[in-house]
């Protein structure tokens, strides 16, 4: 059994900004002082494998849903996880065993050590989605038919919403309660047991979470992160290059449900071909193309690099003139099945076009 | 013709500069009495140029002995600068956090009492408590209690609704109208934390700055009435002596702003990398439109992160002088950067670095200091960062033209000749996993003329 201390934050923080495009390394020092606050309190928390749990144990998945910019205007006081937890173990009726992440990636990854470091329970080293995606109904655990209610809801002026309703439902529900309450929500959802999740979870994703984490802390030089990450998660690198251009607005098709305003950017290569790689993104970055050619796309996590840096640049950061690296993380294989591309590929995004992964499967 | 003159902890370095070209440049050590030294370093400059013409202005670097001053209330290097701080914090939020204390030992270094009171207000400018005024007070007289002239006022989501600050303000300084109050919208910018930090050490520079602007403005007098006085800002910029009384916050971070803004006219480029090098590192900064590249919310040179904007450098050792020199070749042969060394001993690395003729670097400013000639050469300037919502594209149009013309009034009140400001920077960025219509606004306009 591993445990997560202080001491793992700075990893776990800079292994949470690479699987997080729209954030990137955005200081979340609130979020971050809050977490270490409490394992400072409450102690390591024990990160367990799902199988080590007895197959009755109930869990429940501990994620935000809202915005970066709110939780910097106003970050978590600390409290917000021992509220939602009870609340829910009250609708329940029941305590929970264990913790699990709705996603180990972003502020998401932060948040579920905090909740497991709070109430003093075992974080399984597992999540639903293995990435950042928009909707807390695009996880692997909808995708296996848990339920994502009961759920229960935090704000950051510490009002305690309990819902009850389906996926679809609570994810629209939830986003018009978080925009009323200041951009931001703590919230534990898709109650289950242990036996449930292990045909529902992505397994080992706070382990990568850290060894990711833990080559972008010691990096030296490019070189050498870029052959860890494609050693350690499979990273490609794409392309290398000047961001030229910044755009919101761009047009999509399909549905547009989601809550950002799509965005491009495009960066101009600096030799070789000098081709142009333009990124898509709402919220996160969803979609690379590269002269008229798809060549990574959602449910891959992409992401840019700062050269120089070696740090992630978010989209909420990134700046024409920057020079960036711009990789392709591959996602969980049961996000490339045919309903895992139905329910987070670029389609289900509104782009009309092929993951790259369908193509060579024909 | 303008001066620029950087004070650090020993020594006065000056330099006069006309039509972007250096005529003169000194360094004297400091002794008493000071004051006098330095009238006559810059009698020293004026003397033989008066044939020529007059000084306009004379521009002071002082963040030298600003941030020695805010190190020593930590503990931490330079005895002989004097000491910053201490000053009380309020904070207004809807609950009080887990933890009291600041995270960083230098802010809590100058704080000397942290109160909470309940109010604030969301992004979207809703109010999330009602402000609890009578605890407001109470707070404020336990930190009176411990001897504090300065307070630190913070409320969650001032810099879109400042009403509670403002209604604070309004009712501490009915009952202490002696005590100094800096109000977090004041300095501005997006996070609580960001907005602390930025207001506890304004706060508690307080003091020091109305010191060094009081004496510099004498000393600037002694070239006569014509001459005006001015003290660089974090941004490449320049500020008047009474704005750097109220934000003495601006006056951080400004030497290797003007060190990159110094390159870039001491290059005659208006647009390059520049590496500042000194004797074990290389800063990696940008010169764009002819200004130093700045961020807000960056660490800076004291380590914490200010909510002002400070220049964006990238840090590496002298070891990865070789790999950092190929990537900005690879980057752009033609011109890879301009190599600046910002210490004497720094000039072996540059040298280093621009040995190779291939290799699209070149090299300024071994010479001259290149921070006193930016600092000479500064311009009013604004920053303004905020958080909008835009229901269209036209109604973000629209905000953002109002911004930018309020960036550019900044510019024109803060000494600019009428119609010389430039929007330099003007972003909207989309606020991620918020309905679609939230963004980020930022504006940085400048006066557009070169000396």
């Amino acid at each position: 059994m591993r445990t997560i201390s202080v001491d793992d934050l700075p990893a776990i923080i800079a292994g949470s900004a690479l699987l997080c495009s729209a954030a990137g390394d955005t200081s979340l020092d609130g979020l971050h002082n809050v977490t270490a606050e409490l394992l400072r309190r409450g102690g390591p928390v024990s990160l367990v494998e799902l199988s080590s749990l007895e197959p009755r144990a109930l869990c429940a998945a501990v994620g935000v849903i809202g915005g970066f910019a709110p939780m910097i205007e106003l970050p978590p006081s600390g409290h917000e996880p021992e509220l939602a937890i009870r609340a829910l173990e009250a609708r329940l009726g029941r305590r929970l065993d264990a913790l699990v992440s709705l996603n180990a990636a972003g502020p998401n990854a932060l948040f579920a050590i905090a909740a497991a470091a709070a109430l003093r329970l075992p974080l399984v080293d597992c999540d639903g989605m293995g990435r950042v995606l928009p909707l807390i109904s695009q996880t692997t655990y909808a995708m296996a038919g848990l339920s994502i209610g009961p759920l229960s809801a935090v704000s950051l002026a510490g009002d305690v919403l309990v819902l009850d309703s389906d996926q679809h439902r609570s994810d629209s529900l939830l986003r018009a309660a978080m925009q009323a309450a200041g951009g931001w929500m703590l919230c534990a959802m898709y109650p289950s047991t242990a036996r449930q999740l292990t045909t529902a979870a992505i397994l080992g994703s706070t382990s990568r979470l850290l060894d990711v984490g833990r080559l972008l802390t010691t990096a030296t030089d490019r070189g050498s992160l870029l052959n860890g990450l494609a050693s350690t998660v499979k990273a490609r690198l794409i392309g290398s290059g000047r961001v030229v251009e910044l755009g919101h607005a761009t047009r999509t098709t399909g549905a547009r449900h989601y809550p950002a305003v799509p965005t491009s950017v495009v960066v101009d290569e600096y030799s070789g071909t000098r081709r142009m790689i333009r990124l898509e993104g709402q919220s996160e970055l969803l979609l690379a193309i590269i002269d008229g050619v798809v060549a990574g796309a959602v449910p891959d996590v992409l992401c840019l690099i700062d050269r120089h840096e070696l740090r992630v640049l978010g989209m909420e950061s990134v700046a024409v003139g920057d020079h960036v690296d711009v990789l392709i993380l591959p996602a969980a294989p049961t996000w490339h099945t045919p309903e895992g591309l139905a329910l987070a590929g670029p389609r289900a995004f509104g782009f009309p076009v092929r993951h790259p992964g369908e193509g060579a499967r024909r | 013709m303008r001066i620029g003159v950087r004070l650090d902890a020993t020594r006065a370095h000056g330099v006069l500069v006309h039509a972007g070209r250096v005529l003169a440049s000194s360094s004297i050590s400091k002794s008493a009495p000071f004051d006098r030294q330095l009238t006559g370093l810059l009698r020293q400059f004026t003397d033989p140029f008066t044939q020529r013409g007059t000084v306009d202005s004379v521009t002071w670097d002082i963040s030298a002995v600003l941030e020695g001053s805010l190190r020593r209330a930590g503990h931490k290097h330079d005895s002989t600068a004097p000491v910053a701080g201490p000053v009380g914090v309020l904070r207004l939020l809807p609950r009080s956090p887990y933890a009291v204390g600041h995270t960083s030992a230098l802010v809590n270094s100058l704080v000397a009492h942290v109160g909470t009171a309940r109010g604030g207000h969301d992004l979207f400018g809703t109010e999330l408590a009602p402000i609890d005024l009578e605890s407001a007070a109470r707070e404020t007289a336990k930190a009176r209690a411990t001897g504090v002239t300065a307070l630190a006022v913070i409320a969650t989501g001032a810099s879109g609704q400042a009403a509670h600050e403002q209604l604070v303000a309004a009712r501490l300084l009915g009952e202490y109208p002696d005590l100094r109050l800096c109000l977090s919208h004041e300095v501005g910018g997006l996070g609580l934390l960001e907005r602390e930090t930025t207001t506890v050490v304004n706060a508690a520079l307080f003091d020091l700055a109305e010191e060094l602007v009081t004496r510099l403005e004498g000393v600037t007098k002694a070239l006569g009435g014509a001459t005006s006085c001015w003290f660089a800002s974090g941004d490449g910029g320049r500020v008047t002596p009474r704005r750097l009384r109220t934000l003495p916050v601006l006056g951080l971070s400004t030497t290797p702003a003007a060190a990159l803004l110094g390159a870039a006219i001491l290059s005659a480029r208006t647009d390059t990398t520049v590496l500042l090098t000194d004797e074990n590192t290389i800063s990696i900064g940008h010169v764009r439109d002819g200004l130093p590249h700045v961020e807000s919310d960056l660490r800076g040179t004291l380590g914490v992160r200010l909510s002002t904007p400070q220049p964006a450098l990238t840090v590496r050792p002298a070891r990865a002088a070789a790999e950092t020199a190929a990537l900005l070749t690879e980057q752009n042969p033609a011109n890879a950067g301009v190599v600046v060394p910002v210490t004497p001993e720094g000039a072996n690395l540059a040298d280093w670095l621009t040995s190779d003729p291939h290799s699209g670097l070149s090299a300024v400013g071994f010479d001259v200091d290149p921070s006193t000639v930016g600092t000479a050469c500064a311009e009013p300037s604004a920053w303004l960062d905020l958080v909008v919502t835009a229901g269209t594209q036209d109604d973000l149009h629209r905000q953002q033209s109002l911004l930018e013309q309020r960036a550019l009034t900044l510019v024109e009140a803060g000494g600019a000749r009428p119609g010389s400001g430039r929007v330099i920077r003007s972003a909207a960025t989309s606020l991620g996993f918020l309905r679609g219509d939230v963004y980020r606004l930022r504006v940085r306009a400048s006066a557009g003329t070169r000396p």
